[in-house]
């Protein structure tokens, strides 16, 4: 799983990179010799269509998407492992709606061959086809993980609910912080 | 739509949202359930086109971008070194290094978007020095906690991008508006610390040779640079806050890069950190404005409307329950859940009465702020608390932070009886 989250963040911030620094050089040129590539907004609307479901997997992996743990955090261990559960599965049952929004706005798109309203006129079907794949990669494991929770739910294993879906709290990310200041502090000349 | 319903969607998504449901699908199943009670199931497809034109949105790819340009300051090294040169130059004033605490959290956050980085770093930083000194308990960590909220004021902030996907406002106006009111909150919270704290902590023994003082400026250039470019792309209507954000990003890379940090190592923890926090942002964003098919279809935001102006409520008074009401909801939620709960409903209720919804923008997240400083919900507190060498009392933490809930809720009410600190910038640029 850490490992698909690497590939999936790899992918993600080269998308970004890449666009920032095309985006960067059109800003300038437009600004020193008032020529413009023109589609770069466009090109920035796919990175972001493209990227977005990436980045929710990633989320997802690490436990991230934003729960309000102030009960939670005061629940006995079973009522925290089940409420993991269902919000595993809720995620699960998410991804997959989104999922299938792709697909039908995918199938109008081909069978329309509807054109994006550009300079480009980029026929819809091409930036399309990376969205409907970027959000397979994200129902796949919110899919995955939401049986997983399930299994664990049926088998009453409540502490491995507990200790790999309870939702990230403030003392972990601080924890994190703090670990990764260190590393910098040994650098930093 | 009656506004009883309205208020029963509401409160079933905050009973969702307690019981540690996922935000975003909260907000969505609402939203869904809501759509297809009143209008079956075409409305729940019309959903469907929503999601593809939703994300296909260049405004939205701002977020990306701004996470990552916060990272590579911080995994780069180039906001550590922003204490010890703001130390030497503050450090004179009465109340000494805690000038220094406001003034380098406003920074680093202005540039890192992050609280809880923002709050570690400057905090395992400044603690032991103020400790060495001794200053209080309570004003060492109540004014690195409040300095700490300023950066989702300060642009470029995250918060405000968010309000503005949502609100359908110009993002560029609204990092504009919040320069001022930033500003001024940093100046404010100095003014406090002027007086409350003006003997508090050893002098500043001020013998370190000029020359010494002005190299350490030199460490001030990479973020100032970065923030120049940014917003002064878009303060000059050169760039979209997109573009500002990329040029931003170029500027980052040259600096981590002549620091001699550009490694793959870094730039792989970069992209996942800030894929991490744009995946957890942007599916809430994409899950509110679903649920604003269904508040416009179902005509919800018609009916608020017409319930503010049957209470005959006026701007002012309308503003004040709501800070009320916010100052209260902040207690229990984070910022970013604040933002997508409250604002599909509140901003057209506002602008109802009038309220300029660049402003609110700036309210609404001065509001959050305040939320992040609030027990029992505040999560500045609990990481200022959890960076303390030794640990200690968590009583000092809030001690030392109640006077700034009330300078901010002061604040509020000073935003509200005078707009033109918000508005000011971003009507020069109209």
């Amino acid at each position: 799983m850490q490992l698909y989250s690497r590939i999936l963040a790899l992918v993600f911030g080269a998308m970004m990179l890449a666009l920032s620094a095309t985006v960067a050089v059109e800003t300038v040129i437009r600004k020193l010799f008032s020529i413009s590539l023109g589609g770069v907004d466009e090109l920035s609307g796919y990175a972001i269509a493209i990227g977005a479901p990436l980045a929710f997997a990633i989320a997802l992996i690490e436990q991230s998407h934003i729960r309000i743990n102030l009960l939670h955090m005061r629940m006995p261990l079973r009522a925290r492992a089940v409420l993991n559960a269902v919000a595993a599965v809720a995620l699960a049952v998410l991804a997959v709606y989104l999922m299938v929004f792709t697909v039908s706005t995918f199938l109008e798109t081909r069978m329309f061959r509807s054109i994006a309203q550009t300079p480009w006129a980029t026929p819809l079907v091409y930036p399309q086809s990376a969205w409907l794949v970027a959000m397979v990669l994200f129902a796949a494991p919110a899919l995955w993980l939401a049986i997983r929770a399930a299994l664990l739910l049926l088998r009453a294993d409540w502490q491995r609910l507990d200790r790999e879906f309870s939702p990230e709290t403030v003392e972990d990310e601080l924890k994190a912080e703090l670990d990764d200041l260190e590393t910098r502090a040994g650098e930093v000349i | 739509m009656s506004i009883a319903t309205i208020g029963i969607g509401f409160a079933a998504m905050l009973l969702l949202m307690f019981l540690s449901m996922p935000v975003a699908v909260s907000i969505l199943s609402v939203g869904a359930l809501g759509g297809y009670m009143a209008y079956g199931m075409p409305l729940v497809e019309t959903m469907g086109g929503v999601v593809w034109g939703t994300l296909n949105n260049p405004v939205m790819t701002a977020i990306p971008l701004f996470m990552l340009l916060g990272e590579l300051l911080l995994r780069g090294g180039i906001a550590d070194r922003m204490y010890d040169a703001l130390a030497v130059w503050l450090g004179r004033l009465p109340g000494g290094l805690l000038h220094t605490n406001i003034g380098t959290c406003a920074l680093f956050s202005a540039t890192s978007g992050s609280s809880v980085a923002t709050a570690a770093t400057v905090g395992t930083i400044a603690l032991p020095a103020l400790n060495a000194r001794n200053y209080s308990q309570p004003a060492s960590l109540g004014t690195l906690a409040a300095g700490g909220t300023l950066g989702i004021l300060i642009p470029p902030s995250v918060n405000l991008l968010v309000y503005g996907s949502l609100a359908n406002v110009s993002v560029g106006q609204l990092f504009i508006a919040g320069v001022l009111p930033g500003i001024l909150m940093a100046l404010s919270f100095s003014a406090y610390i002027l007086v409350a704290y003006r003997n508090d902590g050893d002098p500043v023994r001020d013998d370190i040779p000029r020359r010494v003082k002005l190299g350490l400026l030199k460490h001030l250039v990479p973020p100032a640079v970065i923030f120049g470019v940014v917003m002064g792309s878009i303060y000059g209507g050169i760039a979209t806050p997109t573009e500002s954000a990329a040029l931003g990003l170029m500027a980052a890379l040259w600096f981590v890069w002549r620091n001699r940090r550009l490694t793959g190592e870094i730039l792989m923890h970069c992209f996942i950190q800030s894929a991490r926090t744009t995946g957890m942002v942007v599916l809430v964003i994409v899950c509110a404005l679903l649920l604003n098919v269904t508040l416009s279809m179902t005509g919800a935001t018609q009916a608020v409307t017409r319930w503010v102006a049957d209470l005959g409520l006026t701007a002012v008074p309308l503003l004040l329950l709501l800070v009320l009401f916010y100052v209260i909801l902040g207690m229990f939620m984070d910022a970013m859940s604040m933002l997508v709960l409250t604002v599909p409903i509140a901003v057209p209720m506002v602008m109802s009465v009038g309220v300029d919804p660049v402003w609110f923008g700036i309210f609404i997240v001065v509001m959050c702020e305040i939320g992040l400083i609030t027990p029992p919900v505040g999560m500045n507190l609990f990481v200022v608390q959890g960076v303390r060498p030794g640990g200690g009392d968590f009583g000092d933490v809030i001690r030392g932070t109640t006077p700034f809930v009330f300078i901010m809720v002061g604040f509020a009410v000073l935003l509200i009886l005078w707009p033109d600190m918000a508005l000011f910038l971003p009507n020069t640029m109209r």
